[in-house]
């Protein structure tokens, strides 16, 4: 490697076991391909344990008092995804047109609703939600709640803090930005109270099930370009989870490249003028007995 | 579990919702009957219900589900119900292809097309002869079906009947047959490729193919075909061409005849594939242009450094070009992005013409820390004094691996001279610069070396005192064992870490004694690396001090235990590994195996061989390779056997290996 001449050797063997690891923590799963992508992120870990080889990484991330904290950084050099605001504007349009009026009117006695943004990053899919409903006067006639979760801590730090960079703003409408955002020194810009106050963030594994029973009763769930990085069975576990968060007749909002194809068969495809969404079915009563299902 | 009478009334029912639960339910059921209603929900109008119901299918398995889905290709009338049994069959496998391949001769034309392509994707090797039977199908569909296939499944009995068919009148046949024979990797295609390349309509992929084959003899046509007016056979060339060089014995010959065949517009065509979309293509061309080291060349290469991708690909062509002379290169050292700066500064620095140190060392002072390390770096191999000072100031730089790559750099430009100048900069008051003077003395070494280090050992801040233990390790024997034995005790466990380190390194029987005092540290990671070091100093108390350590209850401190006793080959040790190969730890279990291995005159296949039934894949790992290192009489044998009945990849390609 004419640039990467500080990595360390990753054995096969040891590939396997880290990745079988991770995959039982969070269900990421990192195929033969991803194994070099691996190798660079966490060689510096490895340096900086003072271990000589992956192999005793490897025994540090399964005997030691430091484990977990251990566990969170990897996770953090692993998962540093790059987005932006107004992502996939047609699934938005979507959202906002044909949606959100159906949800609207469907809220007779509760108002509130409740979206959660499930792997968003630095923060940039709940905000642009929020700034959205507001637009679009939903956050004046409903009770409005977005969720955003990830699994990596330093995003989230970063999502909560609100301040972003040009790069964030590529899909960005300039009335939106002078709107809904201050301009700081050096040319970030911070987003405001005013959108802050729809949206809250939770550090959340997807697999971790106790934590994610405070979680239900959702409207809306947008996981985008978050499933692609699980295998199969993974997968379908964390469709199920969602099936459950959600309540009868509400959305799944997938990336423009991910679908249910041998996933699920629980969520119905609704075709909508702007783009194809999943939702729950209205009626998800037993067809069968319980314990038959 | 019985199925309630019910089920079958609810897998007609007028919703969908309720079949698709019923589709379900028959599939987690045992009970008899379910495969005929859920072969009838595989053509239900909802697709819901028809997934739902191959799924179901799935979990059920064997003949009766093969045949039925069988049947089902037939269903004219019902492409949902097709398809889905077409996708079954897929997900069923060898047990749905063994079935099948009896069927390529069937009636209908249109199941015989689903029945080529099922079995080509399922792709089991006893599958050829189906297929090349289906090369003889009179509908021309099937024929081209069964040839694609082929040249996926790569069976030697399927190049001859394919090479037979370049000849074909049917051109479209004989298009995928090349195409195939690319696939394959057979040299025996070779020369019926070359005349195949003559042919207009079979140019493309008898480029292709022999751009895959990537033998030399293809080279004058591909060269032709990089004049090709259609691009996409440039583009082929091009790919072929990168191949046949990267695998060729004599490359300066094929160079050779590039020069003298591809004309500017033919070298600005490979240019221009690296703005391209594809990255095979591009890496392509950038090979290529390295390869020939074509200097016109490195603006647009450089513009592939600032991808992953094709970051690797274009530096390796940038360094060949630099090879032949780094004036080409010199501008990108000015380039505004920061990642072609500093990929530009490593190149050079490979390139290793002196005349670039006066380039390099503005660099050490650029606004990004990724150029400052690659410019310390290539001025550490650059090896001119001129860039000491600079390099210098360096050790104060904010981040930590700039830093120690100014270390290493002074340590490869520096001599002893150097020493008297840093005991005075080890006086200095920022710890992090204390710590880079340490690293440094121990680099430069020479006279009064180990005072500074002995001073630097006492140091305020355990950083510091570390640096320096790691420091004094790299020189004199005695000298850093009379030091070791003042850091023994430090408060801080990654000083103590890093003279166990050091200790272990030593590899002489006086380190022995400070390695077993520290078996006793209450930090565990000290007392394993103290075992690990105690094997290596030759020590006869080895065994009998190490074998304790297996009752204790952290991981690697059992583990390092058993590789210890396994590296002190000692009789003594033998029946306390043996003892833990069936350990509650799987960990432990490997490492048993793997300590094994260092008593070759002792029979220990029998242990190898049981645990070669483990739980745990990578116990099984561990255990083939013992059998493979150990070589004894009867390791074949076992690995054959290892070969024939394990299903994890990694197993067997590591029998494979040592087979």
């Amino acid at each position: 490697m004419l640039f990467n001449d500080d990595l360390i050797e990753l054995p096969d063997d040891i590939f396997l076991l880290l990745r079988d690891y991770i995959r039982n923590y969070c269900g990421m799963y990192f195929d033969d391909n991803s194994k070099y992508m691996l190798q660079r992120r966490l060689s510096r870990r490895v340096r900086l344990h003072q271990f000589k080889t992956f192999k005793d990484y490897y025994h540090f991330l399964t005997y030691d008092r430091r484990k977990d904290e251990e566990l969170v950084e990897v996770i953090d050099s692993l998962t540093t995804n790059e987005t932006y605001f107004f992502r996939e504007d047609v699934q938005l349009k979507a959202f906002t047109d044909e949606i959100m009026p159906e949800l609207a009117e469907s809220k007779k006695g509760d108002r509130r609703l409740r979206i959660w943004s499930a792997g968003c990053s630095t923060g940039e899919e709940p905000y642009t939600l929020a700034m959205l409903l507001m637009e679009k006067g939903y956050t004046s006639r409903l009770d409005i709640e977005i969720i955003g979760s990830d699994i990596n801590q330093k995003v989230l730090a970063s999502a909560r803090r609100g301040v972003y960079k040009r790069g964030s703003f590529r899909s960005t409408n300039e009335a939106y930005l002078s709107r809904h955002f201050k301009e700081e020194q050096g040319g970030s810009f911070k987003i405001s109270d005013e959108v802050k106050k729809y949206v809250s963030f939770s550090y959340l594994n997807l697999f971790d099930r106790y934590k994610l029973s405070f979680l239900d009763s959702l409207d809306v769930i947008f996981c985008r370009n978050v499933i692609i990085y699980f295998d199969i069975e993974s997968k379908k576990k964390l469709v199920d989870t969602f099936y459950s968060k959600l309540a009868p007749g509400g959305y799944l909002l997938l990336g423009h490249a991910e679908s249910l194809m041998n996933i699920s068969t629980a969520f119905e495809l609704v075709h909508l003028k702007n783009d194809m969404v999943y939702q729950k079915p209205l009626r998800t009563h037993a067809a069968l007995p319980a314990e038959k299902r | 579990m019985a199925i309630e009478r019910d089920v079958f009334g609810m897998i007609s029912d007028d919703d969908p919702e309720t079949r698709r639960q019923a589709a379900l339910a028959l599939g987690e059921a045992d009970g008899a009957g379910a495969v005929g209603p859920l072969l009838k929900a595989v053509g239900d109008p909802d697709w819901r219900v028809r997934k739902t119901a191959v799924e179901s299918l799935l979990r059920i398995g064997g003949d009766e589900v093969v045949e039925g889905l069988y049947r089902l290709l037939s269903s004219d009338d019902n492409a949902g119900a097709r398809n889905s049994a077409a996708e079954a069959l897929t997900k069923l496998g060898a047990a749905a292809s063994r079935f099948l391949c009896s069927k390529v001769g069937g009636p209908d034309a249109d199941v015989r097309k689903f029945v080529v392509d099922i079995i080509g994707e399922i792709a089991d090797k006893d599958s050829a002869p189906a297929l090349i039977t289906a090369l003889e199908d009179e509908d021309v569909n099937v024929r081209a079906s069964a040839v694609e296939y082929l040249g996926r499944l790569k069976v030697p009995e399927a190049v001859e009947p394919l090479i037979g068919l370049l000849r074909t009148e049917d051109q479209w046949l004989a298009f995928n047959a090349a195409a195939a024979l690319g696939e394959l990797g057979d040299k025996r295609a070779i020369a019926p490729l070359l005349e195949a390349a003559g042919d207009r309509c079979l140019r493309e992929p008898a480029v292709e193919a022999l751009g895959m084959l990537g033998d030399p003899e293809a080279w004058p046509v591909l060269l032709d075909a990089l004049s090709d007016p259609v691009p996409v056979i440039r583009e082929k060339a091009i790919k072929g061409l990168a191949r046949i060089h990267m695998e060729a014995s004599d490359k300066q010959g094929l160079v050779d005849a590039f020069r003298r065949k591809a004309d500017r517009d033919a070298v600005d065509f490979i240019i221009g594939c690296l703005a391209q979309e594809e990255t095979a293509l591009k890496t392509a061309a950038a090979y290529i242009l390295g390869a020939v080291r074509e200097k016109s060349a490195s603006e647009a290469l450089a513009n592939l450094l600032l991808y992953d991708d094709t970051q690797e690909a274009a530096g390796r062509a940038l360094l060949e070009i630099a090879r032949d002379g780094v004036e080409p290169m010199l501008f990108l050292l000015t380039n505004e992005e920061g990642i072609i700066r500093a990929a530009t500064a490593s190149i050079l620095g490979e390139a290793g013409d002196h005349r670039v140190v006066n380039f390099l060392i503005p660099l050490l002072t650029d606004e990004e820390g990724h150029t400052r390390r690659a410019a310390a770096r290539s001025l550490g191999r650059l090896g001119d004094r001129k860039a000491v000072e600079p390099l210098l100031g360096l050790l104060r730089d904010e981040y930590g691996d700039v830093q120690d790559e100014a270390v290493l750099a002074l340590g490869n430009l520096a001599g002893p001279e150097l020493v008297g100048r840093l005991k005075e900069l080890a006086q200095d008051d920022d710890p992090s610069f204390r710590k880079n003077i340490a690293g440094l003395v121990g680099m430069v070494d020479g006279p009064g070396a180990y005072e500074v280090l002995a001073g630097l050992m006492k140091d305020e801040e355990a950083e510091v005192r570390k640096a320096a233990v790691e420091a004094l390790a790299r020189g004199d024997v005695e000298k850093a064992l009379r030091g070791m034995l003042t850091v023994v005790t430090d408060e801080d466990p990654e000083v103590r870490l890093a003279a166990v380190n050091a200790l272990a390194g030593l590899r002489t029987k006086e380190a022995a004694q400070p390695l077993m005092l520290l078996m006793g540290d209450v930090d565990p990671w000290v007392r394993a690396a103290a075992a690990r070091g105690l094997a290596g100093t030759g020590s006869p108390e080895a065994a009998s001090l190490l074998a304790p350590l297996l009752d204790n209850s952290y991981g690697p401190v059992r583990i390092a235990a058993v590789e210890a006793l396994g590296e002190t080959k000692s009789p003594e040790a033998l029946p306390v590994i043996k003892a833990h190969i069936r350990d509650s730890d799987p960990e432990i279990r490997k490492a048993s195996a793997a300590a094994l291995v260092n008593f070759p005159e002792e029979d220990l296949l029998g242990e190898l061989a049981g645990m070669l039934k483990d739980e745990d894949w990578s116990v099984r790992l561990a255990a083939v390779e013992a059998i493979g290192r150990l070589g004894a009489p009867g390791s074949r044998e076992i690995l054959e056997g290892v070969l024939a009945s394990t299903d994890e990849d990694i197993v067997k390609k590591t029998a494979r290996e040592f087979l």
